[in-house]
């Protein structure tokens, strides 16, 4: 080949080389922002500051997955306060001053109610980690949930507790509660038709003093009681129920509240044998490594527990894994929401097609020594 | 046995209420100011003894550092409120006194957080009688509350110390012409009225939990007590905090089975009392009426 014929071959690859050098230059990183609503302050804050630790340390891991789609994401935490006013202030500064599509929260049940109806014109995207309000199904065609439904618990509680004719129930005043106890209730007269509810005890939010409504429970002499109260007051109830010595003739079931080992510590002898319906218990080695890095590196999250920790990744996940293909239009995401399943540490069928909730079943624990062990 | 049960528990809660209705007067007759952060007060001083209990202080150490703490508590009330008593702005002291419960109860929730807290994190130990029961606080709370109240009633009605606290609202001028001294009298007065502040506030969350808010109930409680009492009766302040407690409390207690009233409702009922009885008798359960001239 002469040199004649060789420059314009030398000009088309020095051509090439130079657009290959172009391709390789770091692309410019889209920011885009992400709200998340948690219980930073109020009765339920040790939430919040929990949920902050899971937030801080798997947006690194998230950003490590954008990356490759040139985005990077930046998590804006407000304070919900486990109210519904609260959540729709921090809702309306999300979306107004930071300008966010996608608002990850809220966890209790109220913060989430009252946003939903806010979501309706699809400005922006909700997805609660944490709410589990039967009245959260179709509140909003962008209102989605990946906890499971109070009305799985609900349900549950009313089979199981339906071997059982004469039932008493206390209940806290409060969405999440009221919620469960309603499920109970309507699944008891619809399916149970032999059990007979002897107490329906409902006490305000908060409260301190529950004697009068112990002592009223007694008197029906219930075979089984269920008691739903949120965490704030779930220790104060076992405890004054434990100083009514004389009342130990029933069964005892309750929800999530049970779970915990504090609140069962503060009267052993009453919560032991106690049956707890709440969500299924996740056996998955990576996320029991990812929490033991959380609470190594960043603090406890016992009280967030395990898969509440598992459904705030799982929405983080699922949420910017979906930007990254469709980009930052709440529509778009929520339509492949809506038309496609999830794989996810809550389950490998996460599955919105028909509903709010992710379609998780309830799980069913049993209060042996001091801990709430899973059975089924 | 069921009804004796219900009354117990209800004597104990208007106990609660007595022994915050009494320094709630105290403050009234000595200022004419409804010292609203009396309950947030309470509150602050039991935190103040949880704080050094848990810091692993001894018992009388901690209980002296919550007294410390009530009568610091006593003396911001004083700065605060002193100049408003003098200029009988009234209702100016009742905002700043409610603020400073507010105050007082954000403090509180910053520094120990919102969850409750426990003076003993098992069940309370208890006091039989047959098949009535009775927690070691709930009965200590009865039993102060007795004594107090006859101490207070008499202090106020029958000892020169309650005559002039009475004339130091009246006309404290006139006092001062007198060579009493109008300010040290209402020092004393709130310094006296944070430690008993202080003391239900401890006896009310041994016996349940300890919250930043769990005082504000409390409070109300004592001012509706106050008013349907008759603001310048101690009498009727204490026979009133008791009523206002009591029927709620056997209305929601008493109703069991099918025609139960949630334990949700006792404020509602409380309220209704309070209207009916203030419809009623307008000037309070014991006031007698003036002569106007």
């Amino acid at each position: 080949m002469s040199l004649g014929a060789l420059v314009p071959v030398l000009a088309v690859v020095l051509l090439l080389s130079g657009c290959v050098n172009q391709v390789q230059q770091p692309k410019t990183i889209e920011t885009i922002k992400i709200g998340v609503i948690a219980p930073m302050s109020g009765d339920a804050a040790a939430y919040g500051e929990q949920i902050q630790r899971i937030v801080d340390f798997y947006t690194p891991k998230v950003n490590e997955v954008a990356a490759k789609s040139g985005k990077a994401y930046q998590f804006v935490i407000e304070d919900g306060k486990c109210a519904g006013s609260e959540a729709v202030t921090a809702y309306q500064k999300l979306v107004t001053i930071d300008g966010v599509k996608f608002v990850i929260g809220g966890f209790c049940s109220s913060e989430t109610l009252a946003m939903a109806p806010l979501t309706k014109d699809g400005s922006a995207l909700l997805t609660s980690y944490g709410s589990s309000n039967p009245a959260i199904e179709g509140a909003s065609p962008y209102t989605f949930t990946f906890s499971y439904s109070d009305e799985v618990v609900g349900k549950t509680l009313a089979r199981e507790m339906s071997k059982y004719e004469r039932l008493a129930i206390i209940t806290e005043q409060n969405d999440y509660n009221v919620g469960i106890q309603k499920v109970f209730l309507d699944e008891l007269k619809a399916n149970y038709p032999k059990v007979t509810v002897v107490a329906n005890e409902v006490f305000p939010k908060g409260a301190t003093d529950m004697r009068s409504t112990l002592e009223k429970v007694k008197k029906m002499a219930p075979a089984a009681v269920l008691l739903n109260p949120n965490a704030g007051t779930g220790i104060t109830l076992v405890k004054q129920m434990a100083e009514l010595k004389d009342w130990t003739a029933y069964t005892l079931f309750g929800q999530y509240v049970y779970v915990g080992e504090t609140a069962l510590a503060a009267a052993p002898e009453l919560t032991n044998g106690m049956t707890v319906v709440d969500a299924p218990s996740i056996n998955n080695p990576e996320l029991t490594a990812m929490m033991d890095e959380i609470t190594k590196t960043k603090g406890v999250i016992t009280d967030v527990g395990t898969y509440y920790t598992a459904s705030l990744m799982d929405d983080m996940k699922v949420v910017t894994s979906l930007i990254n293909e469709f980009g930052n239009d709440p529509a778009a995401v929520q339509k492949a929401l809506k038309e496609r399943t999830f794989s996810g540490f809550i389950s490998n069928n996460i599955d919105f097609r028909n509903s709010s909730f992710p379609g998780v079943a309830g799980g069913i624990y049993k209060v042996i020594d001091g801990k709430a062990v899973y059975q089924q | 046995m069921f009804f004796l049960q219900i009354l117990l528990n209800s004597l104990v809660m208007g106990t609660q209420v007595v022994l915050l209705a009494v320094p709630l007067y105290l403050v009234y007759s000595s200022s004419k100011i409804y010292h609203l952060g009396l309950g947030a007060t309470g509150i602050s001083v039991a935190y103040a003894l949880w704080f050094g209990l848990k810091s692993g202080w001894s018992v009388p150490m901690a209980i002296i550092f919550a007294i410390i703490c009530a009568v610091i508590l006593g003396l911001i009330s004083f700065s605060l409120l002193e100049k408003l008593a003098k200029k009988k702005e009234h209702m100016f002291g009742l905002l700043v006194s409610f603020s400073l419960g507010l105050c007082l109860e954000a403090i509180t929730a910053i520094m120990f957080g919102t969850d409750g807290k426990f003076f003993l994190t098992t069940p309370l130990p208890t006091i039989r009688f047959s098949e009535l029961y009775l927690t070691f606080p709930g009965a200590a709370t009865l039993a102060t509350g007795l004594i107090l109240s006859v101490l207070f009633l008499i202090l106020v009605a029958k000892t020169p110390w309650g005559r002039k606290m009475k004339a130091v609202s009246e006309n404290s001028y006139l006092l001062s012409s007198l060579s009493f001294n109008a300010t040290t009298v209402r020092l004393l007065v709130l310094i006296i009225a944070s430690i008993l502040a202080g003391f239900v506030g401890i006896m009310m969350t041994f016996n349940s939990t300890l919250t930043p808010g769990a005082g504000f109930n409390l409070v109300v409680l004592a001012f509706i007590a106050l008013l349907v009492g008759g603001v310048n009766s101690l009498k009727g302040t204490i026979i009133a905090s008791y009523i206002v407690v009591l029927i709620p409390e056997l209305i929601v207690g008493l109703s069991a089975g099918q025609y139960s009233v949630s334990l949700s409702w006792k404020m509602v009922i409380v309220f209704v009392v309070a209207a009916i009885f203030l419809t009623w008798k307008p000037n309070g359960l014991l006031t007698r009426k003036e002569r106007v001239e």
